[in-house]
């Protein structure tokens, strides 16, 4: 590397001075040089794709791990050399996650075995489901209303008060969460979904997201609407969202991914199991078998791989959005 | 129409030139026009001080019965009634205040028929609150309840008779251009008005409520509704520092950042800068780069756990199967490591957490240098070719220098994010926030404030600003060094 700078350094003092001769030695270094120069290139792009394939599977091989566990038996899993492939495929601990397995009723799976214990995933998932959509439905109608009045509207105090919003992003959260713990007990929101839905439904960062994309769009338009009788609604419905659709699917992707992660708020407001959502049921979850007092690895990696697989088709399909929406943010959900 | 105007414009003048009380008003609607916001103000002021008064009077068993009580397990009879009020009135307070900000501060003076009306709801609003709380506690009405009522009122009123007169000398005007463009202005802060009131509760109380809990020794909700009184200083603080729990947990969080911060940010640097000089299969690369952003941070550290975790056994029985992560490095000649079981040691327990970590935070950090990168304008690239800068001097002279505001981007995204570490750990050891039979060892600044929350708010307060003021403080640093360093 060094040996390439001094090579070109020495031909380059004597170009300066400009004699026919020197032109000539100089062209011929710098063919001679791009040779190597096309060595070390190359070189270099190997090393990168080593580089990179090693860090893809440091990246990919939890999930890896994840998925083939999951098909595993119990006693494959605990083989004092753990198999790189199941050597045979078991369903049973997908099945065990929703319904209970009687001992006996599969083969492979030994007499007083139970697969996840007290695990109700269909239930988790219906309860987080349901948290994601209303929450994203209300969300989205707050942070349209207000980014359209601070994008579009005039009033005093409009940067003032923003600037105030914008603010608030800088108190962590935890800072909220003990006096909203507080609050949603008073309001008697303990284990609803009321309180798992409203406090988070304003977030400073997706009306920031929004304004600054609603102020984008030509003022011209809005005139334009304006001079034709359309009232502030319409011009809102017809023309602002279709336009910042982009951003709003952003949005409504990292609205629904934090519904589907939150863990902290959930466990702190909801611990029934009528309104527990899924990382939390996920986590509390022993799956300790009962007959060996060991942990049912195996039945746990399928609760995880039906919990990750929702995201990673939602990632294949909106990959763009969400880029788009992280970059700018820095938070995740 | 026109009949209307012509009738009504000279009984306008006439008014202008009458004298006594009536002509005062008139020849000063201006100021008058302010009244309702300004008492609406000072109401909401009032309203909003109205919880932490007991508390500086000292009162509280009685303050339990009026106006603090938050009852956070209260369920039963009168008190769980009592919270209920407490937070209306907070919630109105904050409305007056917004509104008189509005209308009084940042307005002219010059108002509209319906920003006299909103004041008029609020001020009623405002006041029917008042009474309710004097008709609910009977006898025990506290000092502020009579106060409230009282300038409820007034304002009332004093909103009733300005709406009235208001009302009066707009229709002796053509003013419709004016009165719709105040319309419009009004109509902004109603589209403002869901996202604000949500604010205002979930928000703006906090920044409150956390200052004034962490202000009262052990506040504990709970005890308070029970009639309990507590001591008024900087104990909780006191407590917080010297409790050796909390210096373990800061510890904790000042470790970990410390180290995944820079690794993760050198090894982010390293794959954007490799991803950024490939063509072929870049795509396929970045999207497994990202991955590990779109999955739960809890789910994926039960996978660490499962993969570090030896099976069976215990500290001195041989296990049953070592795990994947010893196979693997058994594989390459090592010997294994209780990594995460019972008795392992700390910086065994550390290095998963590092390793985690490390793996969760790689995506963003790659997504915005990446994207840093690629708008790097490529003629330095060229120009440096020319001279035939060598590839590290490239890396050092040109990248690093145009990447640094990048750079300074995610270390302070990553600062902030390390001293709020916790699900992590919990993904990984569980609730216990350590190895089985040593709980809490692994515990940060966000686990000793959730441990606290439900039994001394107070303490959890405390910690929770001393938090904010360690982030505060570096991210200052930061942006004072990047202000040195990063080229803009």
């Amino acid at each position: 590397m060094d040996e390439e700078v001094k090579i070109t350094e020495t031909t380059e003092t004597p170009a300066g001075t400009g004699s026919a001769a020197d032109k000539v030695m100089k062209a011929k270094d710098i063919r001679s040089v791009s040779k190597k120069q096309v060595v070390t290139k190359i070189l270099v792009q190997i090393g990168l794709y080593v580089f990179l394939t090693a860090v893809a599977i440091a990246v990919l091989f939890p999930f890896y791990w994840m998925l083939i566990s999951s098909f595993k038996t119990i006693d494959e899993y605990n083989a004092t050399v753990p198999t790189l492939w199941p050597k045979q495929f078991v369903w049973y601990n997908y099945r065990g996650l929703f319904v209970d397995i009687l001992p006996g009723e599969v083969p492979g799976l030994e007499e007083g075995m139970e697969v996840a214990g007290e695990l109700n995933l269909g239930r988790l998932f219906f309860n987080t489901c349901l948290v994601g959509i209303v929450s994203t439905i209300l969300s989205l109608i707050v942070t349209v209303l207000s980014a359209y009045a601070f994008a579009r509207l005039e009033f005093k105090g409009k940067n003032l008060l923003f600037g105030a919003l914008l603010a608030t992003m800088m108190i962590p959260g935890e800072l909220f969460t003990i006096t909203n713990y507080v609050t949603v007990s008073d309001f008697g929101w303990l284990n609803t979904f009321t309180a798992l839905i409203v406090p988070f439904l304003v977030s400073v960062f997706y009306i920031y997201l929004l304004r600054q994309n609603f102020l984008q769009i030509p003022n011209e338009l809005y005139l334009a609407a304006k001079v034709d009788g359309t009232s502030d609604l319409k011009y809102l419905w017809k023309v602002m969202i279709p336009l910042s659709a982009p951003t709003l699917i952003s949005i409504t992707i990292l609205k629904m991914m934090g519904a589907w992660n939150s863990y902290i708020w959930p466990r702190l407001v909801a611990n029934d199991t009528m309104h527990m959502l899924i990382t939390v049921g996920l986590r509390g979850t022993g799956f300790v078998d009962a007959a060996t007092n060991m942990v049912n690895y195996p039945a746990q990696m399928a609760a995880v791989v039906l919990v990750t697989l929702p995201l990673l088709l939602v990632f294949m399909f909106f990959r763009k959005y969400i880029m788009r929406g992280v970059s700018r943010s820095g938070i995740k959900g | 129409m026109k009949d209307l105007e012509n009738s009504l414009s000279p009984s306008g003048g006439e008014e202008q030139r009458e004298s006594g009380a009536k002509g005062f008003i008139v020849r000063h609607a201006e100021i008058f026009r302010l009244l309702p916001a300004a008492v609406c103000g000072l109401l909401g002021i009032v309203l909003l001080l109205a919880p932490l008064a007991p508390m500086l009077s000292g009162d509280f068993t009685q303050a339990g019965n009026n106006f603090t009580g938050y009852s956070v397990f209260g369920s039963t009879g009168r008190q769980a009634g009592v919270t209920v009020p407490v937070v209306l009135i907070v919630v109105l307070g904050v409305l007056c205040v917004l509104f008189a900000a509005a209308a009084g501060i940042f307005r002219k003076i010059r108002s509209s028929i319906w920003c006299d009306a909103v004041a008029c709801l609020f001020t009623v609003t405002a006041f029917a609150t008042g009474l309710g709380q004097a008709l609910w506690f009977g006898s025990s009405v506290g000092v502020f309840s009579v106060l409230c009522l009282v300038i409820g009122l007034i304002a009332a009123a004093a909103a009733v008779g300005e709406t009235v007169l208001h009302a009066r000398l707009l229709s002796t005007r053509d003013d419709k251009t004016e009165w719709k463009a105040q319309y419009n202005h009004w109509k902004a802060w109603i589209y403002l008005l869901p996202a604000l009131v949500i604010l205002a509760i979930f928000t703006l109380w906090p920044i409150f409520n956390t200052l004034r809990m962490s202000m009262l020794k052990d506040y504990d909700g709970l005890a308070q509704i029970g009639g309990e009184t507590f001591e008024f200083g900087f104990a909780n603080f006191a407590a917080v520092a010297s409790y050796s729990k909390f210096l373990t947990c800061l510890g904790n969080t000042m470790l970990l950042t410390v180290i995944t911060v820079p690794i993760s940010t050198m090894l982010a640097l390293l794959i954007a800068v490799g991803l950024n000089s490939i063509k072929f299969l870049r795509k396929t690369f970045q999207t497994i780069f990202f991955l590990p952003y779109v999955t739960n941070g809890i789910a994926i550290g039960m996978v660490f756990m499962a993969m570090f975790q030896m099976i069976g056994g215990g500290p001195t029985t041989e296990p049953i199967s070592i795990g994947i992560i010893n196979n693997i490095i058994k594989a390459f000649g090592g010997k294994a490591i209780n990594w995460v079981n019972a008795g392992s040691s700390y910086w065994a327990n550390m290095s998963v957490l590092i390793i985690y970590i490390v793996w969760n935070a790689l995506p963003f950090k790659i997504l915005v240098l990446l994207g840093g990168l690629q708008s790097v304008n490529k003629q330095y690239y060229d120009a440096a070719k020319v001279d035939g800068a060598s590839r590290s001097r490239i890396f050092w002279r040109i990248t690093v220098p145009l990447l640094s505001p990048m750079i300074a981007y995610v270390v302070i995204t990553g600062f902030i994010g390390g001293f709020k570490e916790y699900t992590s750990i919990v993904g990984i050891f569980g609730d216990s926030m350590g190895p089985v039979g040593d709980k809490g060892k692994l515990n940060t600044m966000v686990g000793f404030i959730y441990d606290n929350i439900d039994q001394n708010q107070g303490r959890a307060s405390a910690a929770a600003l001393i938090l904010f003021a360690i982030i505060f403080v570096v991210t200052m640093i930061n942006l004072y060094v990047s202000k040195k360093k990063v080229h803009y």
